[in-house]
């Protein structure tokens, strides 16, 4: 048997899968852009949160922590990021500062009032827990759009509002390593492009997270934010609520607040 | 009560408690702006010493803590009462500068009046500082003396001083003065802390002879520090003197051709450049420390003191481990120069007392620590150091702590000393204890 009788049906094969592939593709931009689209207009100059955190156990023990949040966006979509515990009063003063660097390579100092002086940490533990919740590192952290390839996958309605239904998962090799989920499935309302509730499955593809975001505000021209955020480990039967106490934006924080001098302030 | 102290009361009262008096909150400690913990410590030694044959030591301890935010800046004062059942606290005395061979009952452990003008910040007051990267030791990190009473549960003492500070980005530069000079606390001489004299050294020993407190006993330190692509690193000078002491040597006939040591305590003047960095690399973080400690007076040698280590931090995620820390770090002294005719004794190697003058562990040591994070509330701690310096010796801690609720922690460990009776860890090779400490946090 001729190899040549099978190439034109081999020729149709591979065409038939580019055209696959193209509406594959085209429907990936699609997702990305909304996704690109979301950061942009979600995107204060600077930001201040007063957070309170509910921690519940399965048997529904409750522990409380609160904490303000300072955020300030920088150049080339990078964050400075100080975080700081006012309450219980065994973490009181606990701060962490985040640089937000180029492909995940973050500059992290934690501040332990006990030492009394800061400490540059490597910022591996992105996939661990933050300080006991139910909040991974990287769940508190913006998108990073640049780092996670995004798919359409249908449009469904929450709570009466129709919703793109995308999935993210890791497009590099590095967020692939410091991430702890093989994929994220995202519900972004389709008229104000806020994510609603997000699932996060595992390295092994099961369900292990889901994150809803209710009493959304209007912050700023077109951006909005949740005043309540609700994780449930569905694994471990643990939740984590988080409810926005106060918050500020574009109060023209500066560089120089992002710094040592701030953190063990 | 008079009408004039009725009056500063309530002055007292408007001035810590704005918000419970411009609002019906009720009053609470909060309100006022205090806050606190009260600790109990106690530790059981499995062997008497021949200074001291007490086993067990029990101490109490009630820190408040006042802070509050004004227009012009901040002010915070840290109380503490304290007594212990061995003696290291005695009587109510309030110094500047501190240099009482016991604590007092009641301390002001920092003071501080802090005003910010632009990219300037002046604090004034008793302070603490920490400059340096390392874990173990750092040689940048000269300005507060320690509290030694008790040898392996050190603290830093505070001094009265005036910082400024200046940030611009991610630089910043600390400029401290410090117009008095206060020595470290030292072992009291009953103590197990205070090494036995070999039998058949005969010597006179004078009592400490500190630096008088005019303009000469000023000290100075600076540091600038920046980050600069992924590199924390910062140059740092101190200009003062050593916390510890050092011994003068001379001769006292005490007979016609006997002639006995005479050892004069006095502490050294020294100028200490330094600089340090910390980095990371993936999930290690890499850090050093270094600085040249230049005799100006009352010293023997010019040395250098380097550490530097790793950081590592293995997140675990399993139900009962859910992260592993490891610190490794290696420091050395090195003797530069000796001082000529200085009449100082050497502290390290000495004949008869070996290493019972040395105030240094770290001369050519390695220091280890594995610390696993069980569960959120439970953490295991192992420490090391070993004191390879001619002949070794071991200080090991195992530390576990528990957090009961938010507010009530507990801490247990044991303390293991070894090495030669004339080596640094040696000398307290009878020391090896159990301690326990609870917490209650308010």
């Amino acid at each position: 048997m001729s190899v040549h009788r099978f190439l034109p049906l081999a020729l149709v094969a591979v065409l038939v899968g580019l055209s696959w592939g193209e509406a594959a593709r085209a429907a990936n931009p699609e997702a990305a852009d909304i996704m690109k689209k979301q950061r942009e207009i979600h995107r204060v100059k600077d930001e201040e949160e007063r957070q309170a955190l509910k921690l519940v156990s399965k048997g529904g023990a409750t522990k409380e922590r609160k904490l303000i949040r300072y955020l300030l966006s920088g150049a080339g979509d990078l964050d400075k990021i100080l975080v700081r515990f006012t309450a219980p009063r065994d973490v009181e003063n606990t701060a962490l500062l985040t640089w937000e660097g180029k492909d995940g390579a973050d500059d992290q100092w934690l501040y332990l009032p006990t030492v009394k002086k800061p400490k540059r940490i490597a910022a591996s533990g992105k996939k661990n827990r933050f300080m006991g919740t139910d909040f991974a590192y990287e769940d508190l952290r913006p998108e990073n759009v640049a780092a996670n390839r995004y798919e359409m996958v249908k449009s469904e309605a929450v709570d009466g509002v129709e919703c793109y239904v995308i999935d993210a998962t890791p497009a590099t090799e590095r967020q692939a390593a410091d991430s702890g989920y093989s994929r994220r499935r995202l519900w972004v309302r389709q008229d104000t492009l806020v994510t609603v509730k997000r699932e996060y499955y595992d390295k092994q593809a099961k369900l292990e997270k889901v994150e809803t975001h209710r009493k959304l505000v209007n912050i700023a021209g077109a951006s909005w934010r949740a005043d309540e955020i609700e994780m449930q480990d569905v694994v471990n039967g643990t939740r984590t609520l988080i409810v926005v106490e106060s918050r500020a934006v574009n109060r023209g924080l500066k560089d120089d607040f992002f710094t040592e001098t701030e953190l063990i302030r | 009560m008079s009408r004039a102290t009725r009056w500063a009361l309530l002055l007292l009262l408007r001035l810590a408690a704005p918000a419970a008096a411009e609002d019906d909150s009720p009053l609470t400690l909060a309100s006022l702006g205090l806050k606190g913990q009260a600790v109990f410590k106690s530790y059981v030694s499995f062997d008497t010493t021949p200074n001291d044959d007490q086993l067990v030591v029990n101490e109490g301890i009630l820190q408040l803590e006042w802070s509050r935010r004004f227009g012009w800046g901040a002010a915070r004062l840290v109380g503490e009462f304290r007594d212990d059942d061995f003696g290291y606290t005695r009587g109510l005395h309030f110094q500047i500068p501190e240099t009482s061979r016991h604590r007092s009952y009641l301390t002001l452990k920092e003071a501080t009046l802090t005003t910010r003008q632009g990219p300037v910040e002046v604090t004034l007051g008793k302070q603490i500082y920490a400059w340096g990267t390392a874990d173990a030791f750092n040689p940048t990190d000269n300005l507060n003396p320690y509290d030694y009473l008790d040898i392996l549960d050190n603290e830093k003492l505070g001094i009265w001083s005036a910082s400024a500070r200046l940030t611009l980005g991610p630089t910043s530069l600390v400029f401290a003065v410090v117009p008095f000079f206060t020595p470290s606390r030292l072992p009291l001489p009953r103590s197990r802390w205070t090494p036995t004299v070999p039998a058949g050294f005969v010597a006179i020993v004078d009592d400490p002879e500190p630096p008088d407190q005019d303009l000469g006993a000023t000290q100075y330190a600076a540091r600038l520090r920046t980050t600069i692509a992924g590199w924390d690193v910062s140059v740092s000078y101190y200009d003062g003197f050593d916390h510890t002491l050092s011994f003068r040597q001379s001769l006292v006939q005490a007979a016609p051709g006997l002639f006995i040591p005479r050892l004069t305590p006095v502490y050294s003047r020294v100028k200490v450049p330094g600089a340090d960095f910390s980095t990371t690399f993936g999930k290690l973080e890499v850090h050093g420390e270094g600085a040249f400690r230049l005799i100006e007076a009352d010293g023997r040698d010019h040395r250098f003191q380097g550490i530097a280590g790793v950081n590592y931090t293995q997140e675990v995620g399993w139900r009962y481990l859910d992260q592993m820390i490891f610190i490794v770090e290696y420091a050395r002294e090195t003797v530069l120069s000796r001082v000529r005719h200085s009449g100082i004794v050497e502290k390290d190697h000495s004949p008869f007392v070996g290493d019972l003058l040395s105030d240094s562990g770290f001369r050519d040591a390695i220091i280890g620590r594995i610390q696993a994070k069980l569960t959120e509330d439970t953490t295991l701690k192992l420490s090391g150091i070993a004191d390879l310096a001619v002949t070794p010796s071991y200080y090991i801690q195992l530390k576990g702590n528990h957090r009961i609720t938010d507010a009530l922690h507990v801490e247990a460990g044991l303390d293991f000393v070894t090495g030669k009776p004339d080596t640094f860890w040696g000398r307290w090779r009878d020391s090896d204890r159990f301690f326990i400490a609870v917490r209650y946090l308010f």
